[in-house]
């Protein structure tokens, strides 16, 4: 929403033109929708059967949540250098990174490893 | 819009109760069955005879879309009353997903289904849909939906095909050229949009044997093979007043209003496709080997697996909520005849099946990608079926509008909304701002915390 009040505020009805930041926020709003999606999904499964019952939910959102953040901060970091200058992009850069790295900091790799160990298993998609 | 809970886009701004949500784990039995029955089918009927599907041997796919009316595969999404079976959109995304790993024949399956016959479903007369919705169900027919021309592609508005009323007031003459159209070979009804006077856009169903109306040569194609590609020209075509459908200058309510639809079938087809990708790819992984064991048990194989999973994960993630929103806003119109209202109901969730498009369709291209890559050279050989994925599924970022048209369509659509006053821009902005410098309390578990964030 941030971006989205940003770009309104820079470019007012204009903004059909700036095409280059409204594919950006295309981006995020994908990311944001995806990214929803699939953490109330599993949050929605551990409600009902608990979290073990549920790892794999767990693990396959926590994998797509790694990847969609750092994607999220990337695009916010473009959008506030096309969109802003001086110290409001210092600021607002600054919130964005240290919003985004507070749930970067966990290593998935021995995770995603387990997420096909689990997958060969079952020969199939399962989840 | 008080009749809906959810709003379109409301995901930006608002957050979303898990109860409401509408999940794969809330299948129910009825769910499950026609899972099972199309899986079958696409198993059982469609895969056996690839080869000739590929080679262009188009008389089996009316064949096998006999077969799946005769399931009941293409009668989901129409009213009991017309020879259909009036299930939910929950059904009709099971039903896309297990044909979308099918190729050429799901593309030729989902086009008739979704675009070629909801326009008949939600804008038809009664007479329009006791004429054609049964055989439509049933497979006897199959629809064709014909938008693009050569001069309106993603700009499909400015059509220049024209329809004249004749004199006697009886007949609309039509005149112009579609290109790129699925099923055209085999189709006996065609949605033709046209603008009347050359002014008026509007939708017309016009069967194969109007005259003055021919295809073109079989387009050769990258992909999808198996469902035919064609130009419809119409020379003077002469088409009954009756089959004029829905008002005339309002054919865009229809064409971009059951795009959205098959923007979300579409996504469901590829989400099919990705998970036959991945299960392609693991049988593969686990017998060939080199450097003494089993590639799949190469850690970067495992991370290739895995990425390619959670992607799949969210996108059925998505596909099924939007499946639930959908359902909602159209449950109870299937016979509506307030075509205004289901227009408006039809549109309400536009950017959410504009992202089951353009999210799903990516995953597909991204898993059809990793999957040939895993299977080395054999990936680049015909047999192994890799290859095959890889071309059918690079269409679907190209047709039902561009990824590119799509992702524009979502941020616009907020806007519009904000200019309306139907969203708060400027208040929403603060708030975000006083979220990310952590001035609004944050009191969910970690696992929550990490969806914040992506909001703001
Ligand atoms: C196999 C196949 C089957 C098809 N089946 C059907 C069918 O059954 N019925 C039917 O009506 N059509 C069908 N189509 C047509 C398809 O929907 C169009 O090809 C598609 O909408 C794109 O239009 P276009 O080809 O004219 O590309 P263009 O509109 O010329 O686009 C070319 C490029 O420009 C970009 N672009 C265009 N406008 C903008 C803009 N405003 N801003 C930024 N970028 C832009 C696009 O994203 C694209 O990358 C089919 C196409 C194919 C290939």
């Amino acid at each position: 929403m941030l971006q989205a009040g940003l770009i309104y505020e820079v470019y007012g009805p204009a903004l059909v033109h700036e095409q280059e930041a409204l594919m950006n926020l295309a981006d995020l709003a994908i990311g944001l929708y995806a990214a929803e999606s699939a953490v109330y999904r599993t949050y929605k499964a551990i409600l009902n059967n608990g979290e073990e019952r549920e790892s794999a939910k767990i693990a396959l959102t926590r994998t797509f949540l790694q990847k969609t953040l750092w994607e999220t901060e990337r695009i916010s970091r473009v959008l506030l250098v096309d969109l802003t200058e001086g110290e409001k992009r210092e600021k607002l850069m600054a919130s964005v990174i240290q919003a985004c790295s507070r749930y970067q900091s966990f290593s998935l790799v021995y995770e995603n490893r387990k997420i096909a160990d689990r997958l060969y298993d079952k020969e199939q998609y399962v989840c | 819009m008080e009749r809906l809970k959810d709003k379109g886009a409301s995901f930006l701004f608002s957050s979303l109760n898990p109860e409401a949500l509408f999940t794969p784990e809330d299948f129910t039995e009825e769910h499950q069955m026609i899972g099972a029955t199309a899986r079958r089918f696409a198993e059982k009927e469609v895969t056996p005879v690839n080869e000739r599907i590929e080679n262009q041997e188009f008389e089996l796919i009316p064949e096998l879309m006999k077969k799946a009316g005769d399931l009941g595969l293409l009668a989901h999404s129409i009213p009991e009353k017309y020879g259909g079976l009036g299930l939910d959109k929950i059904s009709k995304g099971i039903v896309g997903e297990m044909i979308g790993p099918t190729g050429g024949y799901g593309v030729a399956h989902s086009n008739h289904t979704c675009i070629a016959t909801l326009p008949i479903t939600y804008f038809g007369t009664e007479e329009q849909k006791k004429k054609y919705l049964p055989k439509l169900a049933s497979g006897e027919w199959i629809g064709a939906y014909c938008l693009t021309e050569p001069n309106a592609g993603s700009d499909a508005l400015s059509a220049q095909t024209t329809a004249v009323l004749n004199e006697e007031g009886t007949h609309y003459c039509l005149n112009g050229t579609k290109i790129y159209i699925t099923n055209a070979v085999f189709s006996d009804t065609f949605i033709v949009y046209a603008k009347v006077d050359g002014e008026h856009f509007t939708a017309f169903i016009v069967e194969k044997d109007a005259p003055g109306l021919s295809l073109g040569p079989e387009e050769k194609k990258m992909g999808i093979k198996g469902s035919s590609t064609r130009s419809v020209v119409f020379e003077d075509c002469l088409v009954s007043k009756e089959n004029l459908l829905g008002e005339v200058g309002r054919g865009h309510v229809i064409a971009l209003n059951v795009l959205n639809l098959g923007r979300f079938n579409l996504g469901s087809a590829c989400v099919g496709a990705s998970k036959f990708g991945l299960k392609r790819t693991m049988k593969f992984v686990k017998e060939r080997r080199q450097f003494g064991k089993e590639i799949a048990r190469f850690p970067a194989t495992k991370q290739k697996i895995a990425w390619m999973a959670a992607r799949i994960y969210a996108a059925e993630s998505l596909q099924y909520r939007t499946a639930g929103l959908i359902e909602e806003a159209l449950g109870d119109l299937n016979d509506a005849n307030d075509h205004r209202l289901v227009g408006k109901q039809m549109g309400e969730f536009a950017v959410e099946c504009a992202i089951c498009k353009v999210f799903s369709s990516e995953v597909l291209d991204y898993t059809a990608d990793e999957a040939l890559q895993l299977h080395g050279g054999a990936g680049f050989i015909k047999e192994y079926g890799a290859e095959q994925m890889y071309r059918d599924s690079r269409i679907n970022r190209i047709f039902e509008g561009t990824n590119e048209i799509n992702r524009l369509l979502i941020p616009t659509y907020l806007f519009k909304k904000a200019m309306k006053g139907e969203v708060d821009l400027a208040s929403k902005t603060k708030e975000a701002i006083a979220r990310l410098n952590g001035s609004v309390p944050q009191t969910e578990g970690t696992f929550f915390l990490k969806k914040r964030q992506l909001k703001q």
